[in-house]
């Protein structure tokens, strides 16, 4: 078996996709789970699944040419979802299209939570939008709205 | 701020499912006074979520609610009437019965109960006058002001007492049967809960807004059914502001759950082996895979050995609270330790008297403490190949390894143990990075501790409250009834408008945040569309250099229109520095970053017909000693707006006498070419014709003829200027457009 392994990256918010790229097959789009995703050099870290601790979030790097910032940007100012997944398949049955047998081996859902980037590439932070800071129970604190002026007992 | 370790592995102390030792112990936090003063609420403090379904004689929790709003009055007997309005908790809950609201520790007075609004009808306010005869009660003066409490549950609270009784200021403690309304996983319903995944849920959702594409609700179905199964509920109150992942990793631990994030989505797993039914499984487990010499990569074997010290035998005292349905709780403790050891210590303090009303789960939880970290003996980090189980594998499965040690000796060895997974990497390259905690089985294949866990119950015993005395109860403990709800509609009250505690901002636009999109894109970059409504933001510092050298405005100064220069007007700088020196340039909008330098060493410049259709700014070089030049950093000046002239279009053809229109601008066509010129001097008196611009031409003549001009630049624009100064004159001209 020649294994080989490609990367999907969608970018969405609930049922609305706004962008599929996908990193494996050159300059050509590929039809794949019923859509057609897009040829994007994008270059993610492992992914890892397990307890909250060993798991913060992961970065994918891609070209910063127009199109990607503006998708990019868009992504983390409306907090939208970006889903990457790895699929792997035996090279030497086909290495055009996507396999129908290709395996799906890790996926990982997270927020757009930070961009960075130099000016040729531009790093895209995926993870928990449960923020480590700031996301504090209760979620309710007393306020004039709510309770006017409190008695002093 | 990233905090990176240099070794993953020291991490897993906190993995593996180990449940850490307290870093201090103190009261139970679940034990209340009940004879202190009434509380009163605090603007900023957290509004508490009252989180708790009574099943089958276990759970309730009693709460003391703050208050927001009182009202003091006494009779002619000076009878003291104390009325509280008190926040219960955070959204909707059950009605509360009569036997369950006490002032201090005894059943009187009356109430009303009702949610999203201001319980009762009594108006805040201190309304003791003094009583001939009797001492006047010292009662508060500032008593609230009253509000909307939008989403919150209320209870308007009034006792009367005796005149010298001074206990109208005692606190109003709440049996709660059943908390804030949520959604249930168990049962798809929406009312009271008693699950812990019920509550993270709910906090998910409400404290973070986590959305609902990131949160595993199969996974929470999952430990919802664990934990009914195993009794392992939570009847609290949530009410110490705390992050809600600090929330998470020191409440789930002890409902035997951890929190996972499985493919990015929010989870939760049992620490323990289970059944489909959510049961403790204590049958004979089966792991995923079984990892061999062929699949580990080399050198990426790594084990580390638990100290002996972390594994010595203690005394794990779980505290938690009995609850019985008096309502008034007793803080409890349950010792937990293996038979003969740690008799008279050491201890080791897990406080779950917040939320756990059940002796079994505060056992359960002590001996899976105990006996975790008792029988994990060593934790392991391997590489391994890609291979099948790439697709299979999910943190909290079960993998075997099974590695032959040759020593050099020829002894040969086996390390062949389950391990429960607790981290899993995938990477790009395909190597695949597993961290595992060793998992005891006995000799049936079960896990060593699920068994301990499941085998430990509690005693039983049922310990008095201590309650003794004459009973001060006025209502009676068997009274169900629910008092009527008599509050008013919010707007029967009179408060503030909504509108009176926001302050809203109006929003600038920022510039277009698709790069600098927003500006004329015609312009290069840094430019300004003086006919646009978009400009660049201002940039104090560029403002700050051009002021230091005299320089305001735009930097330039116009001898005609400013807003509309014409080839012939001169610009020049307005300011300067001492031994400056200005250079011009020609920008071409259609082409970005085009500039030619028209002019330099000079502080005026005229522009001219090759400036139609493009801007002229000057740079200002100041001396500057210690610059290898002898010059600053170029200050810039202008830009000028586009150059515009009006102009007919070619071919054309004018006439006329003395005088006549002296200066006409055609265009004849961008780019090179050659185009022709014919004129007629009207046969007496000589006119001048002259050509400027694209092409360079002049004649002065009184005759007629007509000649081929070769553009000297790509520019469009030539200007026609005849000059017939005699009277009498005629004269006329055509010109064609560039072949």
């Amino acid at each position: 078996m020649a294994r080989a392994q490609s990367q999907y990256l969608r970018i969405f918010t609930g049922s609305t996709t706004y962008q599929r790229w996908q990193s494996y097959y050159v300059n050509t789009s590929v039809t794949w789970a019923g859509a057609s995703w897009s040829y994007q050099p994008f270059d993610a870290d492992g992914i890892t699944a397990g307890e909250v601790q060993s798991e913060s979030s992961i970065s994918i790097r891609l070209p910063a040419t127009t199109n990607v910032i503006e998708v990019v940007l868009q992504a983390l100012d409306e907090a939208r979802l970006a889903e990457l997944q790895f699929y792997e398949f035996d090279a030497i049955l086909g290495n055009s299209t996507p396999q129908t047998g290709q395996r799906l081996i890790a996926s990982y859902l997270g927020e757009v939570v930070g961009v960075k980037g130099g000016f040729t590439e531009i790093e895209m932070e995926l993870g928990s939008s449960l923020a480590p800071v700031g996301a504090q129970v209760p979620p309710r604190t007393y306020s004039s709205r709510l309770v006017g002026a409190p008695c002093k007992l | 701020m990233s905090i990176i370790s240099s070794d993953p592995l020291a991490f897993l102390i906190g993995q593996g499912g180990l449940v850490g030792t307290p870093l201090k112990e103190g009261g139970a936090g679940g034990a209340e006074n009940l004879d202190v003063a009434q509380r009163g609420a605090v603007i900023g403090e957290p509004i508490p979520i009252v989180f708790c379904r009574r099943v089958s004689g276990v759970g309730g929790v009693l709460i003391s609610p703050a208050a927001t709003e009182a009202r003091f009055e006494n009779s002619l007997t000076n009878e003291v009437t104390g009325s509280y309005h008190l926040v219960l908790s955070e959204g909707q809950i059950d009605s509360i019965q009569v036997r369950d609201v006490f002032q201090r520790s005894c059943r009187v007075g009356s109430f009303s109960q009702t949610y999203d609004k201001r319980a009762g009808t009594f108006i805040p306010g201190n309304f003791i006058v003094p009583r001939d005869g009797f001492t006047t009660p010292e009662c508060p003066s500032y008593c609230g002001t009253g509000g909307r409490y939008t989403g919150l549950s209320t209870l308007a609270y009034q006792a009367t007492y005796p005149d010298g009784v001074d206990q109208w200021n005692r606190q109003v403690h709440c049996f709660i049967r059943g908390g804030i309304h949520v959604p249930r996983l168990l049962d798809s319903t929406l009312g009271p809960s008693n699950n812990v995944a019920d509550l993270l849920l709910y906090l998910l959702r409400n404290s973070s807004r986590v959305p609902e594409a990131q949160i595993d609700t199969a996974s929470l179905l999952a430990g919802a059914t664990f934990t009914n199964v195993n009794g392992f509920w939570f009847n609290g109150v949530v009410s110490e502001s705390t992050n809600v992942r600090d929330w998470i990793d020191s409440t789930l631990q002890y409902f035997l759950l951890r929190q996972a994030r499985v493919a990015g989505k929010e989870a939760v797993s049992p620490l323990l082996p289970i059944n489909n039914d959510g049961t403790i499984k204590t049958t004979a487990v089966s792991w995923e895979f079984t990892f061999t010499e062929q699949h580990i990569i080399p050198d990426s074997f790594e084990i580390t050995y638990t100290p002996l010290a972390d594994r010595k035998p203690f005394c794990a005292m779980v505290l938690w609270r009995q609850q019985d349905d008096n309502g008034i709780g007793v803080i409890r403790t349950a010792e937990v330790r293996y038979a003969g050891t740690a008799v008279d210590g050491p201890y080791e303090q897990h406080d779950l008297s917040e939320f756990c009303a059940s002796e079994n789960h505060a056992v359960k939880v002590g001996a899976y403490i105990i006996s975790k970290r008792r029988h994990v003996t060593h934790r392991l980090q391997i590489g391994v190949k890609p291979d099948a189980f790439n697709a299979t594998l999910a943190p909290g499965d079960l993998v075997r390894v099974r590695l032959d040690r040759i020593a050099s000796t020829g002894v040969a060895s086996r390390h062949d143990y389950l391990y429960e997974l607790d981290r899993i990497g995938k990477s790009v390259s395909g190597d695949v990075e597993l961290e595992l905690t060793y998992f005891p089985i006995d000799g049936d294949l079960g896990s060593v501790v699920a068994k301990e866990v499941n085998a430990a119950t509690g005693a039983g015993l049922i310990l008095p409250t201590g309650l003794t005395g004459i009973t001060c109860d006025i209502n009676s403990d068997t009274d169900t009834d629910v008092p009527e709800d008599t509050s008013l509609d919010p707007d029967d009250w009179d408060l503030p408008d909504q509108s009176d505690f926001e302050s809203v901002i109006a929003e600038v636009d920022p510039i277009d945040t698709s790069g600098l999109g927003g500006i004329d894109s015609s312009l290069p970059i840094g430019w300004t569309s003086t006919g646009g409504s978009q400009s660049n933001p201002s940039d104090d510092l560029n403002g700050q250099i051009g002021s230091s050298v005299g320089i305001s405005g735009d930097g330039l100064t116009y001898s005609g229109d400013p807003n509309n220069p014409q080839p012939g007007d001169t610009i020049s700088a307005s300011g300067g520095c001492e031994g400056g020196v200005v250079v011009y340039y020609r920008v071409d909008p259609s082409v970005e970053g085009g500039k030619v330098l028209v002019a330099q060493a000079t502080s005026t410049y005229t522009l001219v017909i090759n400036d139609i259709d493009k801007s002229v700014y000057a740079e200002l070089f100041c001396p500057d000693p210690s610059s290898p030049t002898g010059y600053g950093d170029p200050i810039q000046l202008g830009p000028t707006p586009i150059i515009n002239v009006a102009s007919a279009s070619c071919p054309y053809s004018n006439s006329g006498g003395q005088g006549g229109q002296a200066v006409v601008y055609v265009n004849v066509g961008s780019g090179p070419g050659s185009l022709t010129f014919s004129w007629n001097g009207g046969g007496s008196i000589p006119d001048t014709f002259t050509l400027a611009g694209a092409v360079n031409f002049s004649i002065t003549t009184a005759g007629s003829g007509s000649t081929t001009l070769t553009k000297t630049s790509t520019d469009s624009i030539v200007q026609i200027s005849v000059s017939a100064p005699t009277a009498g004159t005629i004269w006329s001209y055509s010109i064609s457009c560039i072949a």
